[in-house]
């Protein structure tokens, strides 16, 4: 009897050479590092920032923080009623139908999404909205649905009990429940939002996250660290909020 | 019991669960009149929580009958089944009251069988519907916890909340499923005089498993028990000898 297991040898080897294979595709090596230079030139144009544009980029952080706050809320109004059609104790014979729907739409990556509804729309942050909303619904139902399912029967069994129509047993037996659960998960989306609304804005979504990428491109540097920077403070804001308020509802 | 007239009535009936071998209810053919107080005997698994579960339809059957104010429930579809279980108060052993909600408004949901959804939904209740929520709270003696939420009471005060509820429904019957079986001996006795005292007040049929033979003789008019799923005793309190408690929990 060996110290190891021969399956965990070929395990060990297979690990390796998936390493091996990522390496060469994502062409990694550090020796690129070698001009260091270039990075250092490349951050000293960062600086002084330029604080005049401070005024119209806060502006657009707040049309990044909407973007991200009503396309994941309308999300979490549209999922409170799709998780009933997709929970296996709530939905009847609409389940099958509801979880595949759900499982589709899920598939489809937020940047598609947002690229799908700027060509529909046109550029700007509506269509990164859409995009946020139609994710948020299709994530949040999932989640909320399986909550919907590992609610405790109890209460549901009572409400059948008294005689309370399936749609107002559920709703009264369920939500109070789960209520917490569904907070917390909706913050964390609304944190996520937030990041997506970001990659959006490169694409041409709009908010801080395309003038970010204008930025860049037209080489303004010392602009582009005030859009970093705020960038930065909105993310560790709403971290922190979000981590608040979900010790909270709990 | 002057009334010679069945209130409710179970005909031969049988609950195989799937993939079970044997009858969790087997053959059960029984007769119930309103103002009888019932106890189920028997040790776990004897089918006591199933038996009961039938009586408003939780539980379907497998072969067999129930009939209840002249109506078959093999009779009926769910719209109708829901209508007959509004005069039925169910009380649990796990009392299961809606947590994170208050004692008043977990009252409240015994009145939602007779309502519309729409009124559920918005939370109206009328004058009278606020009365009545208010009596029978009162009746449970948890007026002073009326705004609490029903996760900070005790288990004898959230036993007495799920009574409220069977009693807001206005039943006709009461069902109870081992409602004191996670209580202590001294306030098991007191929710059972509770529940006895409604039962004479309102002149109900109350059915009810039980696992404290002390409790069902104190308080029983009938008692019947099961064993394997099959009625093995159903006479007075008086007639259940020891011989047939020994018979029952295989001492
Ligand atoms: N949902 C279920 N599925 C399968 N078997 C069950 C289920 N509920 C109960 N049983 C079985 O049926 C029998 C009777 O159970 P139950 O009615 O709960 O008895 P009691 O309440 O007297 O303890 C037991 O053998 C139990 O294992
Ligand atoms: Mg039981």
């Amino acid at each position: 009897m060996a110290w190891f297991k021969w399956r965990h040898l070929i395990l060990f080897f297979s690990v390796v050479g998936l390493m091996v294979w990522s390496i060469g595709v994502t062409e990694f090596d550090v020796r690129k590092f070698s001009q260091f230079n270039n990075m250092i030139d490349f951050l000293s144009n960062w600086f002084p920032l330029n604080i005049s544009v401070l005024p119209t980029m806060l502006k657009a952080s707040l049309v990044t923080l909407g973007m991200a706050f009503l396309g994941s809320f309308v999300g979490l109004l549209l999922a409170l009623p799709i998780s009933l059609l997709a929970a296996k104790n709530t939905a009847g014979p609409f389940y099958g139908s509801a979880r595949v729907g759900l499982s589709f739409v899920r598939s489809i990556p937020e940047i598609v999404l947002g690229l799908m509804f700027l060509t529909i729309v046109g550029p700007g942050p509506f269509a990164a909205t859409i995009a946020i909303i139609v994710h948020n619904a299709s994530v949040l139902s999932k989640l909320i649905a399986e909550l919907i399912e590992a609610a405790d029967k109890g209460p549901q069994e009572a409400m059948k009990a008294v005689g309370a129509r399936p749609l107002t047993g559920a709703l009264f037996s369920v939500f109070p429940q789960i209520w917490p659960n569904v907070l917390s998960h909706y913050f964390y989306r609304f944190e996520v939002a937030i990041r997506t609304s970001l990659m959006l804005g490169l694409v041409g979504g709009g908010g801080i996250g395309q003038q970010l990428f204008v930025h860049f491109k037209t080489f303004q540097y010392s602009t582009v660290a005030v859009d970093v920077m705020l960038i930065m403070i909105i993310v560790i804001v709403v971290d922190f909020l979000g981590s608040r308020v979900r010790q909270y509802v709990m | 019991m002057s009334c010679n007239e069945a209130l409710l009535t179970v005909e031969n009936a049988s609950v195989r669960y799937q993939n079970a071998e044997s009858y969790a209810l087997d053959h059960v053919s029984l007769t119930f009149q309103r103002g009888e107080f019932v106890c189920i005997l028997g040790k776990t698994g004897a089918g006591k929580s199933t038996f009961i579960r039938t009586l408003n339809g939780l539980q379907s059957l497998t072969e067999g009958e129930i009939v209840y104010n002249s109506r078959s429930f093999q009779t009926l579809d769910r719209e109708g089944l829901r209508r007959q279980r509004r005069s039925m108060g169910m009380i649990f052993q796990h009392h299961q009251l809606i947590p994170r909600l208050t004692v008043l408004q977990n009252v409240y949901t015994g009145l939602f069988g007779s309502r519309s959804t729409i009124r559920n939904l918005a939370g109206l209740f009328n004058e009278s519907e606020k009365k009545l929520a208010r009596d029978v709270i009162e009746q449970v003696e948890l007026l002073p916890h009326l705004n609490k939420r029903v996760d900070l009471l005790s288990g004898g005060q959230r036993q007495r909340v799920g009574i409220a509820r069977a009693l807001a429904q206005s039943p006709d019957i009461f069902l109870g499923d081992e409602p004191v079986a996670s209580l202590d001996p001294g306030t098991a006795n007191r929710i059972f005089q509770l529940i006895h005292r409604l039962h004479e007040e309102r002149n109900l049929l109350t059915i009810i498993n039980v696992h404290d033979v002390k409790l069902a003789k104190r308080y029983a008019s009938r008692i019947v028990a099961l064993k394997e799923g099959r009625v093995v005793f159903d006479d007075r309190p008086e007639a259940l000898t020891e011989e047939i408690e020994d018979m029952l929990y295989e001492l």
